[in-house]
């Protein structure tokens, strides 16, 4: 991984200034790959701070390409990339922000099969996917694997975000210790499926994942893991809501006993 | 609130009324209904039933359909006799006398007495201000002994026999408007003073409320982000609390069906037996998926 040059102070001095940040924050930043998971709506603005804020490397996994109806919101891309696989449309835009940091393009989506490699060459993972069952795979994946996991999620004029340290600290919840139930396609509601969002909402939160990333990375403040922030643009409330591991999760609980007494199956 | 089953309520309406001009005060009126009533509709909630302890013709307090008690002595009057007569004439673990003259008992009077009884239990009485409401208590069932001793020495005054007798005190805050719980009528003033806070405005106050945030398509079908809402007395459940929104009508209904529903009392996420009370802010959250 490359050393902070002279120029990357400079590009980075306004956080290096930050005591809790310095010079080494900064080297550790530097040598940390994170996995975006989707360069839609929470991606964009996600990608674009770590990349602005000197993350080393970005793996960015999107099998879609860029559509005109993305433009209202997904600032990364552009018109001119219309009809380009976003991750590649993302590179662009990225590079041309900061082209000190290394992009791993993956053009296609994550899936049980390619996921947990992604994870395993990365030092944490942001979801910025727009399907529960990326989410739930997600967090399964990088609980196994021992990754902290950075999830968000938009519809309307609200959104949510938090984080699932549960493979790295013992007793820290996830994703499935607060949604155990997988909602089935059709279950959703129907602002969610048609994906209304009024333009700046994935930015906020997008960009708010981005932040519990590199508060993770630098091991500062307190991240939002078993904590759900809960915000609303429209009437302007936010909440953070506390929740703790549950005993019985699927993903995260304790394991089962296969031979209980009594002969019971697990 | 909870009902206790092991506590028998009982209403002590056999004093004299002195300062009432000799109107029985079970029967004063006070908005429409006896007195009495007022004491008995917010006590039977909270216990296994309700007798009462009183004198004279039974017929006159009917209108109860409660057991009326009467002093096994004539000779002695105050609450220490209907206290044993009933006693005596009713087996329970707990008792919890109250007096007839106090509209405004707390919803969660037994269960703070029986908190303040404390381990081992001891007689609870309850306090507010700066005042101990000696007739208003819970006792346990070994002390009619003690109550029975106590008139066999000709004593007649509760504030004699617990100076001698170990109890505790089960606290009740006054309103922030000044509205002590454990008002008591005892002259004509205060039964126009009952009457004016009886008036719906400073129903309200006494009433338990939560505030409810509605998030995502929670918030879109219901129509708001958040409202404050009166606790029916049933209601003292997160799992109570959804039932009771989901049958205010079909946007409440619709918008709260599915399990994938999250409820949050104060900022954490609570369980469907956790408990709900006064002042909490609870928030009603779905997962969302949109990026």
């Amino acid at each position: 991984m490359p050393r902070l040059t002279e120029r990357s102070l400079q590009r980075y001095s306004r956080q290096i200034l930050l005591k809790e940040v310095g010079g080494s924050g900064q080297q550790r930043l530097m040598d940390a790959t994170v996995l975006v998971v989707g360069v839609g709506g929470l991606g964009s603005p996600a990608a674009l701070y770590l990349a602005a804020s000197g993350v080393g490397r970005l793996i960015l996994a999107d099998g879609d390409a860029v559509e005109r109806s993305n433009l209202g919101r997904q600032v990364i891309h552009t018109t001119d990339s219309i009809g380009q696989n976003k991750v590649r449309s993302a590179a662009r835009t990225i590079r041309a922000l900061n082209p000190e940091i290394e992009i791993v393009p993956v053009e296609r989506h994550v899936d049980r099969e390619s996921l947990p490699a992604l994870v395993e060459r990365s030092d944490l993972v942001l979801d910025g996917s727009d399907a529960f069952s990326v989410r739930y795979l997600a967090n399964a994946v990088c609980h196994q694997l021992g990754r902290p996991y950075v999830f968000g999620a938009v519809s309307g004029f609200e959104g949510q975000v938090g984080v699932s340290l549960s493979g790295v600290e013992s007793g820290s919840p996830c994703y499935r210790c607060l949604f155990p139930s997988v909602p089935q396609p059709g279950e959703e509601h129907p602002t969610c499926a048609a994906a209304a969002v009024l333009g700046p909402l994935p930015g906020v939160i997008g960009t708010m994942q981005a932040t519990e990333a590199l508060k993770i990375l630098l091991r500062i403040g307190t991240p939002l893991a078993g904590a759900l922030m809960l915000f609303n643009a429209l009437d302007g409330i936010t909440r953070r809501i506390g929740f703790s591991a549950d005993p019985g999760c699927s993903v995260c609980g304790a394991p089962v006993e296969s031979n209980t007494p009594g002969g019971q199956a697990s | 609130m909870t009902r206790h089953d092991d506590t028998l309520g009982v209403i002590l309406a056999g004093g004299s009324a002195r300062r009432m001009q000799h109107r029985e005060k079970a029967l004063i009126e006070l908005d429409g209904r006896p007195l009495l009533r007022h004491v008995q509709d917010r006590l039977a909630p909270q216990v296994s039933q309700v007798v009462i302890s009183a004198n004279g013709d039974p017929n006159r307090l009917a209108f109860s359909n409660s057991r009326v008690i009467a002093d096994l002595r004539d000779d002695r009057p105050g609450p220490l006799a209907g206290m044993e007569a009933v006693m005596t004439a009713v087996d329970a673990p707990w008792y919890l006398f109250v007096p007839t003259d106090t509209p405004f008992l707390p919803r969660d009077l037994c269960t703070t007495l029986h908190h303040a009884a404390g381990d081992p239990a001891t007689v609870a009485i309850a306090a507010s201000g700066i005042h101990s409401h000696y007739a208003v208590g819970i006792w346990p069932r070994s002390a009619l002994t003690a109550i029975q001793a106590a008139l066999d020495a000709g004593s007649h005054a509760l504030r004699d026999l617990l100076a001698e007798h170990p109890h505790r005190l089960g606290r009740f805050a006054i309103s922030s408007t000044g509205i002590d719980p454990l008002f008591n009528i005892n002259r004509p003033a205060d039964l126009a003073r009952a009457d004016a806070l009886l008036t719906p405005e400073n129903r309200k106050v006494d009433r338990p409320m939560a505030t409810l945030l509605y998030f995502a398509w929670i918030r879109e079908k219901i129509g708001t982000a958040s409202e404050q809402i009166t606790l029916p007395d049933e209601v003292d459940t997160v799992a109570a609390l959804m039932g009771f929104l989901r049958g205010r009508g079909d946007r409440y209904a619709d918008a709260l069906k599915g399990e994938q529903i999250r409820v949050a009392v104060n900022q954490v996420h609570a369980q469907p037996d956790d408990r709900i009370g006064n002042g909490d802010e609870i928030a009603i959250f779905p997962p969302v998926s949109g990026g």
